[in-house]
């Protein structure tokens, strides 16, 4: 009865954090994401200059989401901040129709990454609102995420200037990274120096 | 006889060095007056001789072996002391002025720079060199002068007064000291001297200063010691107009010419440098520093500086190294010590500044912007408190006295786009300075009202009552677009290419469009769509856009969000990659290490957070920085983009609160990535 209450009292109150990695084409939307997502907490009185870090509490998760990325030559640099990465957001323009093979690409070398390995990934299929945009079902379409073996996925229609569909992202977020570390799935992958 | 010689000589100290005359009359022989310099040498020398052969006690008897042994101690300058008399009546060739003076200096010298003479004998040698010094027994065409000048220099700055127990003689010493020097540098021979012989005769100076600072000196030493010293510097700046400028001045490096700018540089830069260096020079309770406050220090070296600019005057501006201590170092000491500093710092520093507007304000434009924005007008709106207001309003009004000074500021800095309204903010202040909120008046509402009467005053002089043109002739119209930030009125195109336009339409119109950019600015903070649409309108851009302007508008206009600056470089668009580039290429680089250009470069708009535009940002920043670097420090343009990357992803590691685990920093492969650049 005591260690049915302690599980019990653990599964309420207890708060786990996660490691999240945003990447995505420019103008795909991950700022205006991060802003939203930021929303309702106090800001920063002087922001630091540099890339985009924002730390979100959503139903005792909390995701510390880092915009990373950039052109090939940068790899070196920004590969070392997947490591220990729980999850891997990509924001897809939906209404680029023709830089979807761009993103295709960008999005398998980062999944094919070793550092990556465990982590789920949820993609942003941005810009729902607007007309002509490709619906979830072509993003996924896009991305090849049907061809993925062995990995937990889930594609999201989001508006991130509405901030809708974000939360239930995190929603998915949350409940499976809960779900498969209760179960003692490895969900990242330790840095060569950590 | 000894007893007659030692009176003789106390009288001589008691009444200092007495006056040396020449007899005038209508048909004074020459020969006559190399007689007189006989003479004069003749009684220094038995001056000096009877000091030197002088007991402590006349009276008191000495064994005759001690008396030997001291005869023999100071017998080779006694020896040639009497060599040198001597030589004085005997028939020469030519006047004295045309001898060798290292012949009847040396014995002088001697005395001098010897550890065993007497501190009375020091004394009264100094004298003597004095003496000499005084009346350019030599001058600067005699033969060894050279030589001759600088041994008195290495002499007395070699004078060892550590030896003398007594205080009172050390002082003496000193003073004589400090007295040869100040001679030294004002004899006809001074231009003779080397470049370093000037700066130790400077530092020689100093030290006495420090030393009669430290307490172990009397009151008189320490005003003679600083009052030397400004003399020395009087005497060194007054030389600057004489010397040629930079290019001449190299060539006569190889002729071996007397001190000309590089020491007065060294000077200057050492002036700086006491200003810096303020507190450290503050005594302690262990003795170490010799003034009593900061301000003591810092009220001593502007006193300097500021003899040092009135006296090199406009020829400073023909020196590029002296210059650049002005343009650089000087001010920015006077800029950063002005507002935390006492009133009477706060006045010296206003006086300097007023000396420096008033010889070298061609140089000093951006100074002075600086000057005025961060000192002046904060301090007259009670930046500082009131003292402070007080004392800078008094230095604001000096200004405005200066009879171009209304016109000069607005032209130059009113109507330049890149610059501030300086102008109009004085006249702001001096309005709400001077505006009647209590009564009785107040000082500072009397000495605002004052600045004003002055610069209405300025402008009515200036007015042409009979030539006044009609309402009409002051419409002002722009109806084509230039690229009007960095241009220069050039007088022989517009008389050549046959238009109208005058000097004062071309400022006219700069003022205009440098009120157009204000508004643009502030349309383009509240919407980017609005603001671009006012600025083609009022052709601050032409129509379709061109990169460079815009790029121009977003770098140089005051008060523009650098939010909004900093989203617009990183968009992706064709005409922002454009722009961007042309942003990056309006600063210079050159000689300047990484960090200090990506600081300069970043400090002039924000850096959006998405990694693609931060990659776009840096990567024009490393091809601006690596085509203008000249140390071949970075092997591709590659290198200097990834190293610039690195250092914004660990400024986001270390300082973003949001950072929960901070990875980049722990990472000895981001470092092994580094360092194999």
């Amino acid at each position: 009865m005591g260690q049915a209450l302690r599980r019990l009292f653990d599964a309420f109150f207890s708060t786990r954090e996660m490691r999240v990695v945003m990447l995505g084409l420019d103008a795909a939307g991950k700022t205006t994401i991060l802003y939203r997502l930021h929303m309702g907490e106090v800001l920063s009185t002087v922001p630091t200059v540099g890339f985009n870090v924002e730390k979100v509490q959503y139903k005792n998760v909390v995701f510390t989401v880092w915009d990373v990325g950039g052109q090939e030559k940068l790899r070196p640099l920004w590969k070392m901040y997947l490591s220990n990465s729980d999850a891997l957001i990509y924001v897809v323009d939906s209404l680029d129709r023709e830089r979807i093979i761009d993103a295709r690409q960008e999005f398998q070398t980062i999944i094919k990454d070793p550092l990556m390995a465990n982590s789920i990934i949820l993609v942003f299929a941005n810009k729902q609102d607007l007309r002509g945009a490709m619906s979830p079902d072509e993003v996924s379409e896009g991305l090849g995420l049907h061809d993925l073996r062995n990995r937990i996925w889930h594609i999201q229609g989001t508006c991130a200037l509405r901030g809708e569909g974000l939360y239930d992202g995190l929603d998915w977020l949350a409940s499976t990274l809960k779900q498969l570390q209760e179960t003692g799935h490895a969900t990242s992958v330790a840095g060569p120096s950590i | 006889m000894a007893r007659t010689a030692a009176a003789a000589v106390s009288d001589d100290d008691d009444d200092g060095p007495p006056a040396y005359t020449v007899p005038r009359g209508p048909r004074r022989d020459p020969r006559l007056k190399d007689l007189g310099i006989s003479c004069m040498l003749n009684t220094e020398v038995a001056a000096l001789l009877a000091v030197i052969r002088r007991r402590p006690d006349p009276y008191s008897y000495l064994p005759p072996a001690v008396a030997a042994a001291e005869e023999a101690t100071f017998a080779g300058l006694i020896q040639s002391l009497k060599n040198l008399r001597g030589l004085l009546f005997q028939p020469r060739h030519g006047a004295w002025r045309c001898s060798d003076p290292a012949m009847y200096l040396k014995p002088f010298l001697d005395v001098v720079q010897s550890e065993e003479s007497p501190p009375a004998a020091t004394g009264v040698a100094l004298s003597s060199v004095l003496k000499i010094l005084r009346i350019d027994v030599f001058d600067e065409c005699s033969p060894g002068a050279r030589d001759a000048i600088q041994a008195v220099l290495t002499a007395v700055s070699s004078c060892r007064v550590e030896r003398i127990a007594d205080p009172g003689a050390e002082e003496a010493v000193l003073l004589r000291v400090l007295q040869v020097l100040a001679a030294l540098l004002r004899a006809r021979a001074a231009p003779l001297l080397s470049d370093h012989a000037v700066c130790n005769a400077v530092n020689t100076c100093f030290q006495v200063v420090q030393h009669a600072a430290s307490g172990r000196g009397s009151e008189l030493l320490q005003r003679t010691a600083r009052h030397c010293m400004h003399e020395i510097l009087q005497a060194v700046f007054a030389r600057l107009p004489d010397i040629p400028a930079a290019d001449a001045a190299d060539a006569d490096d190889l002729s071996v010419a007397g001190f000309g700018a590089r020491c007065m540089a060294d000077i200057f830069n050492f002036l700086c440098t006491l200003l810096l260096n303020a507190p450290d020079m503050v005594a302690t309770g262990d003795g170490h520093g010799a003034f009593i406050t900061e301000e003591d220090v810092q009220l001593f070296s502007l006193v300097l500086i500021n003899s040092a600019i009135e006296l090199g005057g406009e020829a400073i501006g023909k020196h590029p190294k002296l210059l650049r201590l002005i343009q650089d170092d000087l001010f920015y000491h006077l800029i950063h010590y002005a507002t935390e500093s006492s009133p009477l710092v706060l006045s010296m520093i206003c006086s300097t500044a007023l000396n420096l507007y008033h010889f070298l304000r061609r140089f000093l434009k951006l100074q002075l912007e600086a000057f005025f924005m961060y000192v002046l007008l904060r301090l007259c709106g009670g930046g500082g408190g009131a003292q402070l207001q007080e004392v800078a309003i008094e230095g604001l009004i000096s200004f405005c006295r200066q009879p171009t000074f209304v016109i000069e500021m607005y032209v130059n800095y009113d109507c330049d786009p890149m610059l501030r309204n300086v102008y109009e903010e004085v006249g702001k202040l001096l309005c709400k300075a001077a505006f009647p909120a209590s009564s009785p008046m107040t000082t500072v509402q009397l000495q605002a009202f004052e600045g004003l009467v002055n610069m209405l005053t300025t402008i009515a002089d200036n007015v042409e009552v009979d030539k006044a043109p009609d309402h009409a002739a002051y419409a002002v119209d722009i109806s084509d677009y230039r690229l009007f930030w960095v241009e220069r009125w050039d007088a022989a195109a517009a008389g050549g290419s046959g238009n109208n336009e005058t000097w004062v339409d071309f400022v006219r119109k700069r003022k205009l469009r440098k009120k157009k950019v204000a508004i643009a600015a502030n349309h383009y903070n509240r919407d980017e769509k609005k603001g671009m649409e006012y600025l083609r309108l009022s052709q601050l851009v032409p129509t379709p856009p061109e990169p460079r302007s815009m790029a121009f508008f977003l770098r140089y206009s005051p008060g523009l969000d650098k939010n909004k600056i900093g989203e617009l470089l990183g968009d992706p668009e064709e005409q922002s990659l454009r722009v961007l580039k042309e942003f990056t290429e309006t600063f210079d680089f050159t000689g300047v290490i990484l960090d200090t250009a990506l600081r300069t470069y970043l400090e002039t708009f924000r850096l959006p957070g998405e990694s693609q535009k931060i990659q776009r940002i840096l990567e024009a920043f490393s091809e601006r920085f690596y085509e203008q670097q000249t140390a071949e420090v970075f092997a591709t343009k590659d290198a200097a983009f990834i190293l610039c990357y690195s250092l914004i992803m660990l400024n986001t590691d270390l300082h973003n609160p949001q950072v929960g685990v901070q990875v980049g920093l722990s990472a000895n492969p981001l470092i092994d990535k580094i360092s194999t650049i």
